[in-house]
């Protein structure tokens, strides 16, 4: 029951943060840093997936709503999409503490510092190209789509570290 | 039954995922304009291109009954041919010019003066037994198409441009209840006066209704009814029908009258988008009126 509440308040606690803060955080009109996608990265394995798929949809929708500005649903098709790339993905890349070697049980929070960075890295980028290609719905400015992809993926990349490593890791 | 719900107890999560993101994708493409316009074109692009597709096969079935037809049309351009060569031959004796540079001097002096270009397009799609009609044609903003250029046939009007993607145009049928022009008589090659309002009626494809004639003209059954200039959609004098029918007893002092179409809308094949050359410049002038 602590631990549930605990995921509903840090939820909300990053949502709010990613509304009323991140979005104003925007650098040379290119880059955003998606730090509710924490809370997603951190959302426990253990529970069902369809608790998982459904956090990512309404966390999603929640910021879409909330930030006033870009487009209903958005968020939460990436958000699910997100919930649900990232299973398969763990599985590649396994576990980096050697109590859970071969188990193949994964705790989020009790990894090494550069397991993080292939655990981020390619999630980021597929949450953002997912994101940016479909605000625009088209490969159009490819370039600048492109670079607004790279920027927001490594603002996002480099926030999400830092907050991990001053608050989530154990 | 069993084996239903044993594969979706098996994918249930499958199932749930996909579900969700085709919300959210409903969501992002029903919700956000631009979003949705952007997907429209898309699908609108798919549409176009699957369409095409399937007339290359329809076409191709057609052109072998079609065979004798071809013959025949061939032979009659053969005589469109002939005719021109012998205007050609009049003209170098009338006017003692004897190369092919001269003349073709003459018809691009001639190009210069001319207020319309044609744009030369196939329907890919067609509808006409709706009271909402819509064609698809497979020229784009590529092609320098844009909204609101009039669409006719090599016999009458057929349409409007209402939107435009990078490769096909939507045309609001003239067979489409909301489509409206206004008409002239013409005799011979005079242009006679306006008359009214071009309305169809969705009844049938071959008729149209002209409504609010005023009182005061007297309409001879079978006169050609053609565009009037004052727009810069459709040039002036472009054939639309001929007088069919006078219904008497409109509105006051108005009344109506059915016109023949002469477009075959069953049997649209080639038609041409009129570009207009004039049209900015045209514009421009009314953007100039000073706001009262």
């Amino acid at each position: 029951m602590n631990q549930i509440l605990r995921q509903v308040l840090s939820g909300l606690l990053l949502i709010l943060l990613q509304v009323f803060l991140a979005n104003q955080m925007v650098l040379y009109d290119l880059a955003t840093p998606y730090i509710f996608l924490l809370f997603l990265l951190f959302f426990p394995l253990e529970y069902p997936k369809p608790v998982q798929y459904l956090t990512g949809f309404m966390v999603g929708l929640m910021v879409d709503w909330l930030s006033l500005q870009g487009p209903i649903g958005l968020h939460a098709f990436c958000g699910t999409f997100l919930m649900w790339v990232r299973e398969p993905l763990l599985g590649v890349i396994g576990s980096s503490s050697s109590a859970h070697r071969g188990t193949g049980e994964i705790k989020l929070n009790d990894q090494q510092g550069v397991w993080y960075l292939t655990y981020f890295l390619p999630l980021i980028l597929i949450y953002l190209a997912l994101h940016v290609f479909l605000e625009a719905m088209s490969f159009a400015p490819f370039w600048l789509l492109f670079g607004k992809l790279l920027a927001s993926s490594l603002y996002t990349l480099v926030v999400c570290l830092v907050l991990t490593f001053i608050f989530y890791r154990r | 039954m069993y084996r239903l719900i044993s594969f979706l107890s098996t994918y249930r999560n499958v199932i749930l995922f996909f579900f969700l993101e085709v919300i959210s994708f409903r969501m992002l493409v029903r919700y956000n304009d631009h979003q949705r316009h952007q997907f429209g074109d898309r699908m609108f692009e798919v549409a176009g291109t699957v369409q095409e597709l399937r007339n290359g096969v329809q076409d191709f079935q057609r052109r072998a009954v079609d065979y004798d037809q071809r013959v025949a049309e061939i032979d009659s351009l053969f005589e469109v041919v002939d005719s021109l060569r012998n205007l050609v031959t009049a003209y170098k004796i009338h006017t003692g010019a004897d190369s092919a540079d001269s003349i073709r001097n003459f018809f691009e002096e001639s190009r210069t003066n001319e207020d319309f270009r044609y744009i030369p397009c196939r329907v890919v799609r067609n509808t006409v037994d709706n009271l909402y009609n819509y064609i698809t044609i497979d020229k784009g903003r590529k092609d320098s198409v844009e909204v609101d250029m009039g669409v006719v046939s090599p016999t009458g009007v057929v349409g409007r441009v209402i939107r435009v993607s990078e490769h096909y145009s939507l045309v609001l049928s003239a067979l489409n209840v909301s489509f409206k022009l206004s008409l002239q008589t013409m005799s011979g090659d005079t242009l006679g006066e306006s008359i009214g309002v071009y309305e169809w009626d969705g009844r049938k494809t071959s008729e149209a209704r002209l409504t609010y004639i005023p009182g005061s003209v007297e309409l001879a059954l079978g006169t050609n009814v053609v565009t009037s200039g004052f727009s810069t959609i459709f040039p002036a004098g472009y054939p639309v029908g001929k007088v069919k029918n006078v219904i008497e007893g409109g509105e006051d002092g108005f009344y109506d009258a059915t016109i023949q179409l002469s477009t075959d809308f069953h049997r649209l094949g080639t038609v041409f988008v009129i570009r207009s050359l004039h049209k900015a410049e045209i514009d421009s002038l009314y953007q100039s009126i000073p706001a009262p």
